[in-house]
């Protein structure tokens, strides 16, 4: 090999990017992530806004065959959220003064810890 | 399994959604996608850069990819059109040889004064040839991959990679090794 031939050899060996790069490839899977997401939100803009627009555009008959749904909504809307509230309402007070023959374990988040385990405990 | 099976796996495994396969990809041909950008476009930075949307382009494309050339190709085929479109731009209005030697003098790493030389090697010649030669003589690609990778006739890869190494050693001879 003469002079120069070694030494361009040793100049493209300067250039060489290393063989195993973490950072490099991590940054190639986040710029794929954040196309991915462009993506869904584009397929969802492309879904979405036809259909707000057939929405709107039927709207009116969808409201006429629905009034009388409204209208009942209406009269039984306050007594089911009286219903509710009262319903929360015993809920909380008997959690609160833990009355006995209900068992709120069920419903604790986040759920209670289960005893350590022990040597003798063994593995069954 | 030789590499080139390897590769032929690994696409059909990311083209059914395999993120890890896709990332074996990237680990495997990064090497050679980014030191064929480095040598062609002389900024680091811009090269890693483009190295990366080149993957992104792949991971895209991957339906495109017909196996009539090597992962390796193509990928390299990806790589040069956004090479070509990116120094098209920052060549616009500027000097084509002055400007892409100008962003390698900024260079402050270690070794740089040996870089400049190469940088200067490098200016002498045109976009094709460089990227010839820096597939055929620094890259390992045979004349048929650099062909394929940049859709140039393989006479042309050729004559190329002959006149642009006989340039470089003529350039690099002249100079002085600062080593």
């Amino acid at each position: 090999m003469t002079h120069p031939e070694e030494r361009l050899a040793r100049l493209w060996a300067q250039d060489e990017a290393p063989e195993i790069d973490p950072a490099f490839e991590r940054g190639v899977s986040a710029r794929i992530g954040r196309r991915q997401i462009l993506r869904e939100i584009g397929e969802g803009v492309v879904w979405a806004a036809p259909a707000a627009a057939v929405i709107w555009a039927v709207w009116p008959s969808i409201g006429q065959a629905t009034q009388w749904l409204t209208l009942a909504a209406a009269q039984i809307g306050p007594v089911l959220v009286i219903i509710a509230s009262t319903l929360i309402a015993l809920w909380s007070a008997a959690r609160l003064l833990d009355l006995p023959g209900l068992d709120f374990g069920a419903l604790e988040y986040p759920p209670p810890r289960s005893r350590p385990y022990r040597p003798q405990d063994g593995f069954d | 399994m030789n590499l080139v099976d390897l590769d032929g796996v690994l696409v059909a495994e990311a083209r059914r959604g395999s993120a890890r396969a896709f990332e074996r990809l990237v680990a495997k041909h990064q090497q050679a996608v980014r030191g064929f950008l480095r040598r062609v476009m002389g900024d680091w930075a811009d090269a890693d850069d483009l190295a990366q949307e080149t993957f992104v382009a792949a991971w895209a494309g991957m339906d495109a990819y017909k196996g009539a050339s090597s992962v390796r190709s193509w990928l390299c085929a990806i790589a040069w059109r956004k090479a070509k479109s990116h120094l098209r731009s920052r060549w616009r209005g500027a000097a084509r040889d002055r400007s892409w030697l100008n962003a390698r003098e900024t260079t402050t790493e270690p070794g740089a004064e040996n870089r400049m030389a190469l940088a200067r090697a490098l200016a002498s010649l045109s976009l094709e040839q460089r990227a010839a030669v820096s597939l055929c003589l620094a890259g390992g690609f045979s004349h048929i991959e650099a062909a394929e990778a940049l859709g140039l006739p393989l006479g042309t890869i050729k004559s190329h990679v002959t006149r642009g190494r006989a340039k470089l050693l003529q350039v690099l001879g002249d100079g002085d090794d600062p080593s």
